[in-house]
């Protein structure tokens, strides 16, 4: 990235750069074993690993409800929580986004703070486009899963805002040995999840994910993974409600974080497992 | 109701003024400069090549002819094939007379000079100048090139001199040399025939304007 | 007028996507539609070297173009004086019908016939011609079918692709004597169609159309079509009337032809329409046809307002439909729920522009901010942007609910103060673990949302941050 100096990243590409984990809300909340994985694939990619203790959340959901004054203060109490570190790394597109994208936009007036920001969005990355962009990073396979099929649900922002959609594959196929990649009918359209979107119209935001179940009955996938936490929700409740056994637990699919099967740390039951509070609506 | 229409169009012109002048405006010469802008390029050599290919994806059909004395033969064998009556309007004879002296229409045609008037199954026109890049023949509104003799007949047989293709979009408003204050009425710019989507999404030609488009390509003799 | 009020429904665009969700026809209509606009566009640019390049060149001329708006609207109405027609300006849609009704009595006109027009649109000029007694037709097919049945277009350049082909027989039915012709294939509805307006165009006294663009230095009008019926409309009656708005003009032909290049490709996946033509004026004196008065009707009505502000790039828009094609959520619900005339990503920024950002709050939060609009718009409109500042917009203006005013105000402050997050996140937690199925949250504050999703937590130990905390302090501890 632009503002880095050259020596100063051939550097860091030579010893173990620092990265500081920025592990995000929702992976925080709902998926540490996502966080865990993230720490042993970085490990394994020569880095330190550091896990900020005061982190919280980039501000997406203020900046994109209208919260624009509070996502600038949160952007700033976020950059200075990241900014000594080498790498800040995040196991989300939508919040690397939110970081590489748009804190420097919320800073367009205040050229101090608007330094700030860009040199922290330099030294940001989405995990898999930081092991294998940045790192280059030799990943360990396993043969975990062996003989089943995994798709890769494109992020909205990992495709579009990151243009993040070959790291993901060729880490699948480098690890996951035996395991087979299908790609869904449509990687282009949008899960529906879209944050807040999926309160304030949760009717749409179910008819969309619904279409994205179809395609993935179609593509005969059995592990669905997906680098950010929210489209994995949104897939899970919904491959969870079509595929419930007489016990109210579903074995159809297994949703995941794709670091979770990158660093075959798979012992967190699947996203679609936990259904036991399903209610059924009539 | 009744507006002073002359009076109500200073009044909004100036409101709608006022507020495009930009408050920067400053910096901005008096006569603004358009930044250049890049064309497709095309090989010269292979014009007619191309358009052919374009041509042929917007389903039209093609004849080449070397001479203009064939016209007469060809239309009315397009029209026994496709047309439901012998009624061609086009105001091209003359000219078409003048180059071949000798050219005769045959029989069953019926010729109609002057505008279409929806009576007529063919049309027959003379295009001023072909695009390659688009596979379009452009007609301009005159004596000679009515602009209702390309819509209202259900078959246009348009004649295309090959030595009229040019490159581009760009071209052709170049050879047409069009100013401001003498511009004809009408240049229409036809790729097809008419066509339609607007039923589920279905392609349907022949929406209002002619089911078909036919071109009869006059190539020099090799 | 009657007009304006009435017809803008966007306040109800909740009930109305959610009712769209459930009408079975329109979603077969949808569903067809789906995919179609999106291969044809994708086959169209991969057709060529660099749609890249297109782009950039398109997007020169509007940027040049908007920042000098004045002078080419200047130059074209001289231009339009110099071909011996007139251009008149509207500030607003009534004003637009007011001169258009003006030109339509002084020529004692009794039928029109129009070809599309999305301004024409904004100001339901059919209606206000309907009620002075004018009869009007639309020419377009899709127009025409939803003129049949009394229904505003929903889709930009593709008025009625919400109908299927046995409700568009169904009017035909109802409005033509049919006998007992049977109109049950795609073609033979074409054909009924072309029949019936077949005269009309023929016995029409004036003839109104759009522009796609205007062009300055030659003071003419381009109109880009695929079915003829523009030019039909141009061409017959003895009045042709244009309706534009401010923000169609390009300087000369050569910018409109970088702008072609992009138009139909974005719009319906083809190289260029069947019929590209340019107008203008009335006819000269060797002409064999067309019409003696030639009237350009300039719009504003809100537009020069976006100018200089944070929407201006809204006025590059060329209205090619391929932000309204590509979206998730117009492909889902249709162009009806926006409840105006402009519907998808681009009605969600225009509406609450040019009408009232009250009256249409919901349309700017009905965007899961995928990017997909922005990543296909030939003019590179960054759409998400705008709708998030039209977010900031009702946030400022108290326009959206207290309740999430307060309750985003209190988590973006807790996102600063890590302490009280993360025992905010663990008390979350803790609820989220022992809610059962019938807490109150699940049945009422956000059950439409538990009805499609759950919340699933991964085991039992905690958040991560306590998890990881706990193990630092394990491994410390260990090394002691
Ligand atoms: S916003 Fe862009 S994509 Fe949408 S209609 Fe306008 S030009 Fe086309």
């Amino acid at each position: 990235m632009d503002e880095v100096a050259p020596n100063a990243s051939q550097d860091l590409e030579r010893t173990s750069p620092h990265v500081a984990l920025f592990v995000t809300c929702l992976v925080n909340q709902f998926r540490p074993s996502a966080a865990f994985a993230s720490i042993k694939l970085l490990e394994q990619a020569g880095c330190k690993v550091s896990v900020p203790k005061a982190q919280t959340c980039c501000g997406q959901p203020g900046y994109n409800n209208g919260l624009e004054k509070e996502a600038i203060k949160t952007a700033k109490s976020v950059i200075k929580l990241l900014e000594d570190h080498d790498y800040v790394v995040v196991p989300s597109g939508s919040c690397t986004g939110m970081i590489t994208k748009h804190y420097p936009k919320l800073f367009s007036d205040d050229k101090v703070w608007h330094k700030k920001a860009t040199k922290l969005a330099n030294k940001t990355w989405e995990l898999c486009q930081f092991l294998v962009e940045k790192r280059k990073a030799e990943i360990i396979p396993h043969i975990a899963l062996s003989g089943q099929k995994v798709t890769y649900h494109d992020s909205c922002s990992c495709k579009r805002e990151l243009k993040n959609t070959e790291a993901p594959r060729q880490l699948i196929q480098k690890s996951c040995k035996g395991a087979s990649l299908v790609e869904l009918k449509d990687t282009e359209t949008c899960c529906g999840f879209g944050g807040t979107f999926s309160t304030k119209f949760s009717d749409i935001s179910a008819r969309l994910v619904s279409d994205k179940a179809s395609d993935i009955k179609d593509s005969h996938a059995n592990v669905i993974v997906s680098a950010d936490l929210g489209c994995l929700i949104n897939i899970a409740g919904i491959t969870a409600r079509q595929h419930i056994d007489s016990l109210g637990y579903t074995h159809a699919y297994e949703v995941r974080h794709i670091a979770e099967i990158l660093a075959d740390n798979r012992d967190a039951p699947s996203m679609s497992y936990n259904t036991t509070s399903i209610i059924t609506t009539d | 109701m009744s507006i002073n229409l002359k009076r109500f169009n200073r009044i909004n012109r100036k409101k709608i003024f006022n507020k495009l002048e930009r408050v920067d405006k400053g910096a901005v010469p008096a006569i603004p400069k358009r930044p250049p802008l890049l064309h497709p390029q095309y090989d010269i050599e292979s014009l007619t090549d191309i358009f052919l290919s374009k041509f042929s994806a917007s389903a039209a059909s093609f004849q080449s002819i070397d001479s203009l004395t064939l016209v007469p033969e060809l239309v009315l064998q397009y029209a026994e094939q496709h047309a439901s009556d012998m009624n061609v309007v086009t105001n091209i004879s003359e000219v078409l007379q003048k180059n071949e002296p000798s050219l005769l229409w045959p029989e069953p045609l019926t010729l109609h000079h002057g505008p279409a008037n929806g009576e007529q199954s063919i049309g027959l026109s003379y295009a001023d100048v072909g695009i390659a890049e688009t596979g379009s023949i452009v007609l301009i509104s005159s004596k000679k090139n009515p602009t209702s003799v390309n819509f209202l007949p259900d078959h246009h047989i348009v004649i295309l001199n090959e030595l009229d293709i040019v490159p581009n979009i760009e071209m052709m408003w170049k050879k047409l040399s069009l100013v401001a204050g003498s511009m004809p009425r009408a240049i229409n710019i036809i790729t097809g025939p008419s066509r339609t989507a607007d039923i589920e999404q279905t392609i349907q030609l022949g929406a209002h304007g002619p089911r078909s488009l036919h071109i009869l390509l006059l190539m020099e003799p090799a | 007028m009657p007009s304006t009020a009435p017809h803008n429904q966007a306040a109800f665009f909740r009930a109305k996507s959610s009712d769209a969700l459930l009408d079975d026809s329109l979603q077969a209509a949808l569903n067809h539609a789906k995919g179609g606009f999106i291969k044809k566009r994708a086959e169209a640019i991969a057709d060529v070297d660099s749609f890249e390049s297109y782009k950039q060149q398109a997007q020169l001329v509007k940027n040049h173009t908007i920042n000098n708006l004045d002078y080419y609207l200047h130059l074209f109405e001289q231009n339009v004086e110099k071909n011996g027609g007139q251009v008149h300006w509207a500030s607003t849609p009534e004003q637009l019908n007011n001169i258009i009704l003006h030109i339509c009595e002084r020529r004692d006109a009794k039928t029109v016939t129009k070809g599309k027009s999305m301004v024409s649109e904004e100001a339901y000029l059919n209606a206000s011609l309907e009620a002075a007694g004018i009869n009007v037709t639309e020419t377009d097919l899709g127009e025409y079918i939803i003129q049949l049945a009394k229904e505003p277009p929903s889709h930009i350049i593709a008025p009625a692709i919400h109908k299927t082909r046995q409700q568009v027989e169904a009017l035909f039915k109802e409005a033509h004597d049919l006998g007992d012709r049977q109109l049950d294939r795609i073609a033979e509805l074409v054909d009924e169609a072309r029949s019936q307006l077949r005269q009309k165009f023929l016995d029409a006294d004036v003839g109104i159309t759009g522009a796609n663009m205007l062009i300055a230095d030659t003071g003419s009008a381009m109109i880009v079509t695929n079915e003829g019926n523009g030019d039909l409309t141009a061409t017959l009656p003895k009045v042709h009337i244009i309706t534009a708005s401010i923000e169609k003009v390009v300087p000369d032909l050569e910018s409109a032809s970088a702008i072609l290049r992009v138009l139909a490709r974005s719009a319906t996946g083809q190289a260029i329409t069947s019929y590209t033509s340019l107008f203008s004026g009335p006819r000269n004196v060797d002409d064999l046809d067309g019409p003696d008065e030639f009237h350009v009707v300039i719009l504003d009505n809100q537009r020069s307002q976006m100018l200089n502000g944070p929407y201006e790039d809204m006025l590059k828009c060329i209205r090619c439909g391929a932000c309204l094609n590509h979206c998730p959520v117009y492909s889902t619900v249709g162009g009806h729920a926006y409840g105006w005339v402009y519907p998808g990503p681009m009605g969600a920024v225009l509406t609450p522009l040019m009408t009232s950002l009250k009256q249409s709050k919901d349309l700017p939060n009905a965007s899961t901010f995928c990017g997909r609009c922005e990543e296909v718009c030939p003019m590179g409109i960054p759409i998400p942007e705008m709708l998030r500042q039209l977010r900031n917009q009702e946030h400022k203006e108290h326009l959206t609910p207290l309740i999430s005013r307060l309750s985003l105000a209190a988590y973006m402050w807790l996102t600063r103060h890590h302490r009280l997050f993360h025992w905010a996140t663990k008390l979350t937690h803790w609820a989220i673990r022992n809610a059962t199925s019938n807490s109150i949250i699940k049945t009422r504050l956000l059950k439409h949302w538990f009805e499609a999703r759950e919340l699933p937590l991964d085991d039992e130990k905690g958040t991560f941050l306590t998890q990881y905390d706990k193990i630092i302090k394990s491994t410390v501890k260990g090394q002691q």
